[in-house]
This record gives structure tokens, sequence and C-alpha cells, in this order.
């Protein structure tokens, strides 16, 4: 067991409303997430994997119940409030990268440093340290159309991570990558993870994640089935 | 503030393509209009010179009442101290005296009624072009019995410089005024309309033919520039009433030739409708472009909000996108407009048939390089899009990023 709880969801559910249809994606989720796991979120699709990662980004906010980050409720924030919630202390990792493309690599990762007000220097200094870490040296100003796959997912890693989120949303970091790309990337969390303590929640099918992950959540229907801690992942 | 312009700028030039058709819109929306300025400010210019040159000037003073109904009685003082105080606005170039009445012309068997006017013939010659249009014999002297005649006038009595007419009116004591008057020149050809049945004398020579004393009916001012007509007459009026002349009214030209006012007035509101069209033309362009622009990048904006893009900031970056765009496009159009207009005030557009505009022929439209061509178009462009950006701006900043997203 893990000590220091971080994120704690208490009877979470979540609705969609199309018209006169109705899906209730998430059935009362509870759930605490500690400091420095290395966790993933398993599941079919249509589980609500996804929407639980949301919900803990506070990109969405939840028809029923509460979550709190570090103690601050996320759940009765303002829109303003979330962005701020998110630029301070989330990290996300998405399946298509999603990195912006008219910036270098460079500025891609300063980017959520500049919206928080970080040095240049120091912005700079981070900048360097992290693509030496996640392999991409060199490649500092280079455009995400000219990087590979694998590369673009290590810039969204070091973005993710450079800006000291408490928290890092990976939502299936690995299903656009080749199982070698996958496997370094891989490799690449859980160093960090190991190193500094960073905590992961990944969203994913991958056989690969699940074969490291310290904690395997499983979804089913929108409910919790099972909650597995490993000792000796990643 | 740096990293926002570094991404509008690169987002400007992501669609190159579109950025230059969106670019060249609001290059040729503000070169149409400033060059249809241009030729308004140039032509009207020019005609308002002409006709504000020709007798009105571009203020006038008179007693209370005068323009609606002018009397020969209704006057107003003469003499140097008083030209002198008009004159002390810098913004007056000169100011004329003047006198009006009717009378009869005779000469032998002939005869014409005559609009008669005294004028001081040295500051006429600065105040108006009334000197310009004699076309035989001579101006007037300062005093004498002498005439300057309009040509079809001439012709009407058959007289010449050097022959002699008799005039015949009342004058402002109740007496018969007559006296013999000898044609110093004649005005214009007789085709002029502008000098028909007009006939000038010497100002003193009018003020004993008319017992007037020391009082005129007009003073005519000419101004540094006719643009400043309304507020030199307002001006003039305070210092009129502070200097113990109550009892006069100082018009601007607009007052005194309303129905010229008028008509021009009228033809410019035809232009207002052509420039509305072509700010309405730029607005739809730059509205499309922004519009393409948030449904394309949608997911990006949700990118953007998720990483923890304020509302507030992403708003701003797509207003300064489109600021940076018709910026950019203005400055380029700056240049071409000023090349045209420059062309245009030197050369002008020749009109087929020369026209005939207050008495005076003109043969041309001409440009004009005045501050409010170039800045009228450029504020009203700017302005236009910025507005028209400020709806996608809006559905962009408050877009919700799980929504944002989950679009391709």
């Amino acid at each position: 067991m893990m000590g220091n709880t971080l994120l704690r969801a208490e009877g979470v559910e979540k609705t969609f409303r199309s018209g006169a249809i109705e899906v209730q994606a998430l059935r009362g989720i509870d759930l605490d997430l500690s400091q420095g796991e290395f966790a993933a979120l398993k599941g079919p699709s249509g589980s609500g994997k996804s929407t639980l990662l949301h919900l803990f980004g506070g990109l969405d906010l939840p028809s029923k119940g509460t979550i709190t980050l570090g103690g601050t409720p996320v759940t009765s924030m303002s829109g303003r409030e979330l962005s701020d919630f998110r630029r301070d202390h989330i990290g996300f990792v998405f399946q298509a990268y999603n990195l912006i493309p008219v910036l270098t690599v460079t500025e891609n990762i300063e980017y959520v440093m500049m919206l928080q007000g970080v040095p240049r220097e120091e912005r700079r200094e981070r900048v360097a340290a992290i693509l030496a870490e996640v392999g991409l040296a060199g490649l500092e100003r280079r455009f995400p159309p000219q990087l590979s796959g694998g590369q673009q997912q290590r810039v969204a890693v070091a973005r993710a991570i450079v800006a000291r989120p408490d928290l890092i949303l990976a939502d299936e970091p690995t299903a656009n990558l080749d199982s070698l790309n996958a496997a370094a990337l891989l490799e690449l969390m859980a160093a960090l993870n190991r190193d500094h303590k960073v905590t992961f929640l990944f969203s994913t099918h991958d056989e690969a994640v699940f074969a490291m992950a310290k904690r395997l959540i499983t979804l089913k229907d929108g409910r919790i089935e099972a909650d597995q801690r490993r000792e000796g992942a990643a | 503030m740096a990293m926002l312009l570094r991404l509008a700028l690169r987002n400007l030039s992501r669609h190159r393509r579109r950025t230059v058709l969106t670019g060249l819109t609001i290059v040729v929306g503000y070169v149409l209009m400033s060059f249809m300025l241009s030729l308004d400010a140039g032509t009207y210019g020019a005609i308002i010179e002409m006709f504000t040159g020709d007798h009105t000037g571009h203020v006038q003073v008179h007693a209370r009442g005068y323009l609606d109904r002018p009397g020969l009685h209704k006057t107003v003082q003469d003499g140097e101290t008083f030209g002198n105080l008009l004159e002390s606005d810098p913004r007056v170039q000169r100011a004329a005296p003047r006198i009006y009445s009717s009378v009869l012309a005779f000469a032998g068997p002939k005869t014409t009624g005559l609009r008669l006017i005294g004028i001081d013939p040295d500051r006429e010659r600065s105040t108006t072009r009334l000197a310009a249009k004699v076309s035989a014999g001579s101006f007037l002297p300062a005093e004498g019995n002498v005439i300057l005649l309009g040509s079809d006038t001439a012709e009407v009595l058959g007289v010449g410089p050097g022959n002699e007419v008799v005039l015949v009116g009342q004058a402002a004591d109740g007496s018969v005024a007559n006296d013999l008057f000898t044609v110093a020149g004649l005005l214009g050809s007789s085709a002029d309309q502008s000098e028909r049945s007009n006939g000038y004398l010497p100002l003193r020579t009018a003020q004993e033919f008319l017992a007037l004393g020391g009082r005129v009916h007009e003073w005519a001012l000419r101004l540094t520039h006719y643009g400043l007509a309304e507020e030199v007459a307002q001006a003039l009026e305070g210092v009129l009433d502070r200097t113990g002349f109550s009892g006069l009214e100082v018009d601007p030209w607009q007052v005194v030739e309303k129905e010229f006012t008028k008509t021009m007035e009228g033809d410019r509101k035809g232009n207002t409708v052509m420039q509305f069209i072509f700010v309405l033309i730029v607005a739809l362009g730059v509205l499309n472009t922004v519009l393409m622009s948030l449904l394309e990048r949608t997911r990006e904006f949700g990118v953007l909000r998720s990483l923890g893009t304020s509302p507030g900031l992403l708003f701003t970056l797509l207003v300064l996108e489109t600021g940076l765009l018709t910026l950019g496009a203005l400055g380029v159009a700056l240049v071409l407009a000023g090349c045209l207009n420059l062309y245009f005030q030197h050369y002008g557009i020749r009109y087929p048939e020369p026209m005939s505009v207050a008495g005076m022929l003109m043969d041309r439209m001409e440009g004009a390089l005045e501050l409010h061509v170039f800045l009228l178009p450029a504020l009203t462009i700017f302005l236009t899009a910025l507005l028209v950006s400020l709806y996608p701006a809006m559905r962009a900043a408050t877009i919700r990023p799980v929504d944002a997203l989950r679009t391709f």
C-alpha cells in the first residue's frame, strides 16, 4: 500500500444525454489514488475508462459524486479554475499525441511552463534536461510533423511531465505506436515514475501496460469490477 | 505574450493560400475604399474651392436675418478695423466687404436689370477669383465711376470696355440713385452663367451711389482651408460678440450655399453605400477565414484548453490572428493605395467632355492625399475584422475541452 492519498473519487457518476437518449457511463466510482502510483484502468470499450480520466483531469464534471486532488475539490470548480487546475496539477498524454503542430519540440514542451509563469532560463534548463531524459536531444527545433509517432509521443510525455504535475493521465498512450516504440515509451514512463515519483494513471487495452502497472483497476459497465495491487511490477 | 504572438503568426502561415486570399480581400477592399475617398475628397474639394473661390468665400458675415431675407438696410460695419478684426484669426487669409442692390442699367435705347455689387477691389482680388475672370478691359480701380459687367449683360446692352452705362436704382435714404459709369472691363464669356446680370462697382463708389455711408451688406472670408469653415464661423461669432459687434451672424459656406451643399451631400451618400458594400465584402472574407479556422482547429483548441490555456487567452489568440492578418494586409494596401492616390492626384481622370461646375469648367476628377482618405478605411476595416472575429473567438474560448478533443 502507498501512503499519501493524491486523488479521491467518491460516488462518481456520469450520465450523457443526447435528446431523449441517456447513457450512464459511470455508476458510482469510489477510488483512491496515492502519490507515486503507476496504475492502469482496464476494461472493454464503453466501460467508462476515458470518461473517468476526463473527470479526474478536470476536462469534464461528474453528474454526481465528488473528486478531490490533494484535498482540493475539483467538482466544484468554475471553468477558469479548472483551467488553472489542469495547468498546475495535471499532465495529459493522449492517444493521438496532440502536439501543437505550429510549435517546435522545445516550444511544445515549454508551453505549459509559460502558462505557469516559469522564467525563461529555468524553462530552457528543464526542457534540455527532459529532452535528454526522453532521448530526444538534438530534435529541439523540429516541428511535430517532422517526427515519427514514437518521437511525438515522447514529446507528449515530456510536455506532460516537465510542468511537474501531481498526476499524469495517459489515455491509450501506446495505441498508435508499434510494439518497439510502445515498449520504449512504457519503459520511459516507468523510469519517470521510479526516479521522480511521478503518479501515472493509464487507460488502456495494451497488455504491455497491464504487465508493467503496479495497480490494475478493471472497469465494467461503469463500475469498478476489480482493483488489484501488484508487487514487483514496472 | 511572445508565445501567443508566435502561435498566431505561425497559424496564419499554416494555411498560406487562405491567408493570402483573405489578405487580398482586405487589400482590394481598402484600396477601393481609399481610392473612392481620395477621388471624393479631391473632386469635391476642387468643386468646393471653385464654388467658394468664385464668389461665396468660405465664411460670410451679415446682419442677422440678411441671409434669409436680404434688405438694403440690413448692414454691417465697414472699414479696415473691422476687416482686421475678422482677419485676426490666423485661419482667415483675407476678408472682403460687399454691397448688394438691384438697379436698372441703360445704354442708349437698351436696358436691363442688374444685380449691383460693390466690392473693395484690393481685398476682393485676394479673396475670390473675380479679378481672374476679366475677359476684356481691366479690373476695377479703388474708386471712380467705373463698372465691371458680365459679358452677357454687356452683350444685351451692346457695350464694351470704354463705353458708358447709366444706372438707376433706389438709395438707402429713399432718394433715387442714378449716375453714369464707364465700363472698365467684362467678366467671363457670354456663355458663363455665373456672372450673368452682375455689375461690379468699387466699394466707395457703390456706397456713395446707394447712400450707404460706411456700411456694407456682407463680409466674405477666405480661409486657409474650406474644411475649417464651420469651426472658424463659430469662433468668429464669439469674437464679434465679445468685441461689441452683436446682431451679426457668421455662417460657413455650407449654410450660405444650402442648395449646393445639399446636392453635394446627397451625391456623397451614394458613395457611402458603395463603401459599405466594400466593408461588407471584407467582413465576409474575414469571417469566412476565422470560421474555417475554428472548425478545422477545434481539436487543437481542446488540447490547448486541456493544457491549461484559459478561455481568455484562447479568445485573445484568435482575435490576435485576425488582427495580425488585417494589419499585414493593411500595410500592403496602404502602400498600394498611396501610389494609386498619388497618381490620380497628379494626373486625375479626364472627363470625355468638360463639365460646368459653379460657372467653372472642370475637365477631370482628381485624387487628394488627405489623412482621412487613408485612416478612415484602415480603421473601418480593422475594427470590422476584429468585430467579426469576436463571435468565433468566443465560441473557441468557451468550447468544452472534452467535446473539442472528440472532434477530428
